[in-house]
């Protein structure tokens, strides 16, 4: 492979956004493989393969998208900086709407690898790219890496131009000398409740990780499975992957048919050690309320869905608010609602889940880690003020629909149920009482039903001693007090 | 993602009887050891080429388990280690079996060949503990003559180095090596005249193993290895293959048995590989050596075993004993 022309060179990246790359952003290996993902995403590539296994001692991840050529990578890399990506166009060849805005996912693998190499080719050329970057540069001193007033260096790189077949294209990365906790997290050694080895989804097909999904035991992903499960649950949750299968009830299906459909239709594909990936979000109560959201303002748009079940949300990772743009997540779900107020509605806040796709608009408010928004934005205000109505009056409905009515009606089938246990011990009383007496006191014990009162008394009260003075009631509204007196003491034998 | 196929690659995916036949030999061995797997040191180490076309067959044989998606089953991972130097050739073989432990390096790095006090760190040196090494080479029997004209053969160097830190981590009591070499060795005059001694002086104290490379090689070995011509041009058809088969083994058992392992080779196979190279293959049973005789007698006692098994494989896939 040594009979290629060789180059060599330095990646430079802007100072302001080197300060983000160093500030341990990227240490969690789920946000250096979404941005990776991403990237491929850009790239219109239709399957994305990541292989992480057995050990993670070096991760793999290749795509079939349009490659590039030893042209486009120095002029991307040597100059790292904001607005190049989008330099062309918003959108790639196939009409996705391209996620990121520079290079750099690239240069987030260097907080969990010291060496990446790289191999591509782009169709029509016979050109194979391979570039071997040293992040070793990474760890020098900033005096010593800063290269004029507004770049520093990043990396080392030494590459070669080798032979490629004019029909390939493609682009493959190779994470070599994972770093210690990176290493460990990617390779599972731990997670699940109390640091014990968690449930692994390693090899899951979709339906198996649909239920172990729906079988959670523990309230939070990382309780239940180990590090790589939740680190490729993170991944999932944040690349525009498919849905699950059924993901959402079928009587909600309507209302987030839209969002699902614009995720099939990028066609792409992301597996994880052959395990497909799909978004790791599963609601499967009978008792829920779904509703689609739109909205298009002056500053943003956003369309998406508000979801709530009955009784809190689990697990607890999808309680929140997502918002996502360009169709990759901004961060991960925001419990707060983006400051909705807590004393709202307190108890159902936890009942409700929620994504929001919002415009390009929101882009300008989003800070460079791409995990945060600026809450100055007018864009981000009007996002916020939007929401919020929306979100208020869902819980309302939400309370209605899902505490309130149940609520009546368990109340109602415990009075029936009274009511019928207390006639049930009044007819046992044969012999005792004359099957005319006992006729007599139900008419009166069914009339009393009928009261408001009493009927809301006799939901309330359900203990067997509160069911005798019911009964003691009634028939003392129709017997003689002698034959009251020998009521009572058959129902005290009967009751026992 | 379509990556090139290297010549290599396309030699170790080949579907002949032949070939078959190798396979099934291999394969024979590993269902022997299966039994005695430990889960930590392999039970398959091999040099699988972009295709793992051998992990195939450990999968189809339900040696090696799948899970759902097609990937290396997870009570499985620790079984099989690839080793491949190629990173596209890597990541076209973890396509194909997700999970696999692949080591991207070449033997010779991975066992530190160069450096005799310098060994494999950490998994990397448990994974050469396999109880079945594969090592099918690419190229012919390497020599290396130095100043002093001493004679020694990298390769085999190499397995000696996989011997030792079998010996050192005493993961398991007996393991199995299959050696393939393509059989059209380019040594100069001088390295074919230090095989031709090497040889020779092995023949005059050993008469058994004179017997044995006679009748192998069909000729009166003293004439051509003694000639002054150098021999291989004097050798035609299968009589290389035939030559490696007697010599082999021997450097083998020198590299081994030192490091305290008694040797039985079950199969010396030559045959014709892909595109009519002649290969040869050696498929070597090594036990730990009981305290006893010394190596040197162990050594002599097994010069007339050395050559066992020597035969010939048809183009049909048949077994022809010499």
């Amino acid at each position: 492979m040594a009979d290629g022309v060789e180059f060599t060179g330095e990646i430079r990246v802007a100072s302001r956004i080197v300060d983000y790359l160093s500030s341990g952003l990227y240490k969690d290996p789920a946000a250096c493989l979404k941005e990776l993902v991403n990237n491929a995403f850009d790239a219109d590539a239709a399957r994305v393969a990541i292989f992480v296994k057995p050990d993670a001692d070096r991760i793999i991840i290749e795509d079939d998208g349009m490659g590039m050529t030893r042209k486009e990578f120095q002029a991307h890399f040597d100059h790292v900086s904001e607005s190049r990506k989008r330099d062309q166009s918003d959108l790639t060849p196939t009409g996705r709407p391209k996620i990121g805005l520079i290079g750099i996912g690239f240069i987030a693998a260097n907080e969990i690898c010291d060496v990446m190499e790289v191999f591509s080719t782009t169709e029509g050329s016979t050109e194979l790219l391979h570039v071997t970057i040293d992040f070793a540069e990474m760890r020098k001193p900033a005096g010593e890496r800063r290269r004029t007033d507004s770049e520093i260096a990043k990396a080392d790189y030494r590459g070669e131009v080798l032979k490629a077949a004019k029909s390939d294209h493609y682009t493959q990365l190779f994470l070599k000398q994972v770093r210690g906790d990176a290493r460990r997290i990617l390779a599972g050694a731990g997670g699940g409740m109390y640091g014990d080895r968690g449930r692994s989804l390693y090899g899951s097909s979709v339906d198996e990780l649909r239920s172990a999904l729906a079988t959670m035991r523990q309230r939070k992903w990382t309780d239940e499975f180990d590090d790589y499960s939740s680190t490729m649950l993170q991944v999932a949750l944040n690349v525009p992957v498919a849905y699950l299968p059924q993901w959402m009830p079928r009587s909600g299906h309507r209302a987030v048919k839209t969002v699902e459909e614009r995720l099939s239709g990028f066609g792409f594909d992301v597996s994880y050690d052959g395990a497909p990936l799909r978004k790791p979000i599963l609601f499967t109560s009978d008792d829920f309320l779904c509703r689609p959201l739109r909205f298009d303002g002056e500053h943003v748009g956003f369309d998406g869905y508000l979801y709530a079940q009955r009784y809190n949300l689990k697990p607890q990772d999808l309680n929140g608010v997502l918002i996502r743009i360009r169709n990759s997540a901004v961060g991960e779900y925001r419990p707060d609602f983006l400051g909705f107020p807590s004393s709202r509605y307190t108890l159902f806040q936890k009942w409700v889940s929620s994504e929001l796709y919002v415009d390009d608009r929101l882009e300008a408010a989003l800070n460079i880690d791409r995990r945060t928004l600026r809450d100055t934005h007018p864009a981000y205000i009007e996002m916020q003020s939007a929401f919020h109505e929306l979100l208020d009056g869902f819980l309302e409905t939400a309370r209605q629909e899902l505490y309130d009515k149940p609520a009546e009606q368990r109340r109602n089938l415990r009075a029936a149920t009274n009511v019928k246990a207390v006639r049930s011990t009044i007819e046992d009383l044969q012999p005792a009482l004359s099957a005319a007496q006992i006729g007599r006191i139900i008419q009166v014990l069914d009339k009393r039903v009928n009261e408001v009162r009493f009927r809301r008394a006799l939901s309330k009260n359900y203990s067997a001693s509160q069911l005798f003075d019911l009964a003691v009631e009634a028939a003392e509204a129709v017997l003689e007090p002698r034959e009251v007196e020998r009521f009572v003491s058959e129902l005290m034998r009967r009751l026992g | 993602m379509v990556i090139p196929h290297r010549p290599v690659d396309a030699a170790m995916d080949v579907d002949s009887p032949v070939k078959a036949r190798v396979r099934a030999l291999w394969l024979n061995k590993v269902r022997q050891r299966a039994g005695s797997f430990d889960e930590v040191h392999p039970l398959y180490f091999s040099l699988t080429g972009a295709e793992g076309r051998d992990i195939r067959e450990l999968v189809n044989d339900g040696l090696v388990r799948l899970n759902s998606v097609g990937g290396i089953a997870e009570q499985d991972l620790r079984k099989c280690v690839a080793i491949e130097n190629s990173p596209p050739a890597v990541a076209r073989l973890q396509e194909r079996f997700p999970g696999l432990k692949i080591v991207e390096k070449d033997v010779r790095s991975l066992v530190h060949a160069e450096t005799p006090l310098a060994w494999p760190q950490g998994d990397e040196r448990l994974l050469c503990a396999a109880l079945v090494v594969n090592l099918d080479l690419p190229g012919a029997l390497l020599i290396h003559l130095d100043e002093h004209l001493v004679a020694s053969f990298p390769q085999i160097g190499w397995v000696g180095k996989i011997g030792q830190i079998q010996r050192s981590l005493a993961a398991y009591d007996a393991w199995t090596l299959c050696l393939t070499l393509n059989a059209t060795p380019a040594w100069s005059e001088g390295e074919q005249q230090n095989i031709g001694q090497l040889i020779t002086s092995n023949i005059d104290d050993h008469p058994p193993y004179r017997a044995r490379v006679e009748t192998a090689l069909r000729i009166e070995l003293r004439a051509v290895l003694g000639a002054a011509a150098p021999f291989l041009a004097v050798l035609a058809n299968d009589d290389a293959q035939r030559l490696l088969c007697m010599l082999v083994p021997k450097l083998l058992a020198e590299a081994l048995t030192p490091n305290g392992w008694a040797m039985t080779v079950e199969w010396c196979l030559f045959y014709e590989g892909g595109n009519g190279a002649p290969m040869v293959t050696f498929i070597v049973d090594l036990s730990r050596a009981t305290p006893g005789p010394s190596m040197t007698t162990r050594l002599r006692a097994g010069m007339s075993d050395f050559t066992n098994g020597v035969s010939r494989i048809e183009e049909n896939g048949n077994i022809q004993t010499i």
